[in-house]
């Protein structure tokens, strides 16, 4: 029995992966699927479940794998065994993040601004739509990593809050 | 009319192109930098390249677009959907040109484009239309008073419109004169020009519209409607024909109203007019779109009229067949179609845009299944552009057959590398409320606000598996390099059983027959 771990949308899942000759056995969490698996082409295979077959079809770049099945898209990372990436999630540490790759149209805050909640920070526009990045809670703008004009990733830093906490003078 | 420039791109730019080709016609595409490894580029029989990526470079640039007309040879010009296809200068310029315009004179675009004019104009064809601001109210100060005759909730609208862009839905007074600010960029962005209008909002009501074609002559007649209420961002998501929602007596009315108007209008070539219809199934006019839409195949599906050759036959200056009375038959409709719109967005996350790169691409097809794409798997979805990568339309005899049909086709579309809204569309066919036809402009908030993905048991179970069985051959092939172990013959850091090898069956210590 081997353990995989996979991190999805930013949520990491075990799975137990244990083989009986061409046949795997795959339990996660209070389930357990039996599936045989046969390798059509490069990125194809042929699942067998239950009494079905399904096609599955994978692709891999810059880390991340892709995998399809019956209606179903995955996009996730496999966790290396002993060298698993920190947390990942980063929502308390005041950072903010582009919600989409883009270009940011508008920087509305500078450094040392106070902002509240929900105050607009800056505009990321992608696909002619506007996203505003708005401040998750009050607090004093630390860094502005972007300027107008500039291209984006999904998920990049585009600015920094210190937090107020209760009782602080805003 | 020989050489057609194709002055859009993606999805709809392979269609004409596939029109043009089977009328004999040549085509020309003409491409942004982002769109350099696209599929259209490929399929036209010539190509110009547009030398940049923003949209008001390129897309957008009557300048550059004419330019690439004159280059290739081409006579005419198709404008697609979006971008300057509602653009009365465009079109002026390619006549002015001595080219051909498929859609609607200029001066007909202007009058129903522009939607306070459109309101006008309906008036006069004695068609009702919700209450909202006039003409002459354009400036902030001229709207934010219209506003308080016209009550909140109320919708603002970009005048040169469409596809949802510039338009915001405002509670409350105190929202207003931030989102015209945003509204105005948005409409300045996407259509070059930032006047808006200000509507009535309705709650919850059906988006129904009429498809026309009109020729020369003054001939006009309708091809049945189209539902379009589901939608998300004021973006048509779902569109189907018939409208599960539409009697045989509405039908007749909304298709009188929309011939009449496409009449008062002096209207040529494919036109669509829109409708909002109330529970009560009373019924206002909304605008017209003087251009092919982008749900433009359930009609054809229903109808069995080639809508893009229709608009080529008509701007070549055919006529539609009349009969004696001067009015034309349409096709009777035969069967239901329904379209779902495939983007690169995150349906669980506010829709927000996904570009990224095809790393694969399997698109379904067999009986009643129709794909419209723009897809190639090599190209990377821009950042730049529309998140509409593709549509699926679905044909069959009963409403019930084509969602079904819809669901199965949905999920054998296969997108890998760029996130998609194909499970999302999935859910939303095979929902029970879509089923029993309760297709309300409110029916994603209602029945999907809080959908965050089905699901993914065997796919994840299978995932895990491929995960383990490359891990094991990567010790493997690490451990004992150049021993013949790996079935990929490429030992290393990169070897990777499940994507570059030939058949064999997991599990097994090596290819089928191996171990005989």
């Amino acid at each position: 029995m081997s353990e995989v771990v996979l991190r999805a949308g930013g949520v990491a899942a075990r799975y137990e992966v244990s083989r009986d000759g061409d046949a795997w056995t795959v339990r996660v969490g209070p389930r357990t699927h039996r599936l045989r698996l046969t390798l059509l082409e490069s990125g194809v295979a042929l699942v067998e479940s239950d009494g079905r077959t399904h096609l599955l079809h994978a692709a891999a770049a810059g880390g991340r794998t892709f995998v399809h099945l019956d209606g179903v898209t995955l996009d996730f990372e496999p966790v290396r065994r002993g060298g698993e990436r920190g947390g990942g999630a980063t929502d308390d540490t005041g950072d903010l993040r582009a919600p989409m790759p883009g270009v940011v149209t508008q920087v509305l805050v500078r450094v040392g601004d106070t902002v509240r909640t929900g105050q607009p920070l800056l505009i990321v526009e992608a696909m002619k739509m506007e996203h505003v990045v708005r401040a998750g809670g009050p607090g004093v703008v630390r860094a502005v990593r972007v300027a107008a004009g500039d291209q984006v990733d999904g998920g990049a830093v585009v600015a920094e809050l210190a937090p107020v906490m209760p009782g602080d003078t805003p | 009319m020989r050489t057609v420039l194709v002055a859009n791109r993606g999805e709809i730019a392979v269609r004409v192109i596939g029109a043009c080709r089977e009328l004999g016609l040549r085509t020309v595409a003409v491409y942004a930098d982002p769109d350099r490894d696209a599929l259209y580029p490929r399929l036209a029989d010539d190509r110009v390249p547009l030398g940049a990526s923003d949209p008001l470079d390129t897309y957008l640039h009557v300048g550059r677009l004419l330019d690439a007309a004159r280059r290739s040879g081409a006579d005419t010009v198709h404008p697609g959907y979006g971008f300057l296809a509602e653009s009365a200068e465009f079109a002026a310029a390619v006549r002015e040109a001595g080219l051909v315009w498929v859609g609607p004179p200029a001066d007909v675009i202007a009058r129903v484009g522009d939607k306070t004019e459109a309101r006008r104009l309906a008036r006069r064809a004695g068609v009702p239309v919700v209450a909202g601001c006039d003409a002459e109210e354009t400036s902030d100060a001229d709207l934010t008073a219209a506003a308080g005759r016209i009550g909140f909730p109320l919708m603002i609208k970009a005048a040169a419109g469409g596809g949802g862009r510039g338009m915001r839905r405002v509670n409350e007074a105190s929202d207003l004169p931030g989102a015209l600010a945003s509204a105005r960029r948005e409409a300045r962005a996407a259509f070059g020009r930032d006047a808006l209008l200000l509507e009535r909002h309705l709650d919850e009501v059906h988006h129904v519209e009429v498809q026309v074609l009109a020729d020369a002559t003054g001939v006009a007649m309708a091809l049945g409607e189209r539902e379009c209420s589901v939608q998300r961002r004021h973006q048509k998501l779902i569109e189907e024909s018939p409208s599960p929602f539409v009697t045989a007596e509405l039908r007749s009315q909304l298709e009188r109203a929309a011939v009449a108007i496409a009449e008062t209008a002096g209207y040529v070539n494919a036109g669509t007019v829109e409708f909002l219809v109330d529970a009560d199934r009373r019924w206002y006019f909304l605008e017209v779109n003087a251009r092919l839409q982008v749900e433009h195949p359930v009609t054809e599906m229903v109808t069995g009229v080639d809508l893009v050759k229709a608009q080529l036959h008509l701007a070549a200056g055919d006529r539609l067949p009349a009969d004696g009375s001067g009015r034309s038959r349409a096709p009777r409709a035969r069967g239901h179609a329904i379209e779902c719109r495939v983007c690169a967005e995150d349906a669980a996350h506010g829709f927000r845009p996904t570009p990224g790169p095809i790393l694969a691409l399997v698109e379904p097809h067999g009986p009643g299944v129709r794909v419209d794409s723009g897809l190639r798997a090599g190209w990377r979805v821009p950042v730049e552009y529309d998140p509409m990568l593709a549509k699926v339309i679905a044909h069959a005899a009963t409403r019930e057959d084509a969602a079904t049909r819809m669901a199965d086709a949905l999920g054998r579309y296969v997108i890998l590398g760029c996130q998609t809204n194909l499970e999302f569309l999935r859910a939303v066919v095979r929902h029970d409320a879509f089923r029993d036809g309760e297709t309300t402009t409110r029916f994603l908030e209602r029945h999907f606000g809080a959908w965050t993905g089905e699901a993914d048991g065997l796919a994840a179970a299978a995932a895990a598996v491929l995960t383990q069985v490359r891990d094991a051959g990567t010790a493997e092939a690490t451990a004992a390099p150049g021993e013949g172990g790996s079935p990929a013959g490429s030992p290393g850091r990169d070897w990777d059983p499940w994507l570059r090898v030939g058949p064999w069956r997991m599990g097994m210590s090596g290819p089928p027959g191996a171990h005989e």
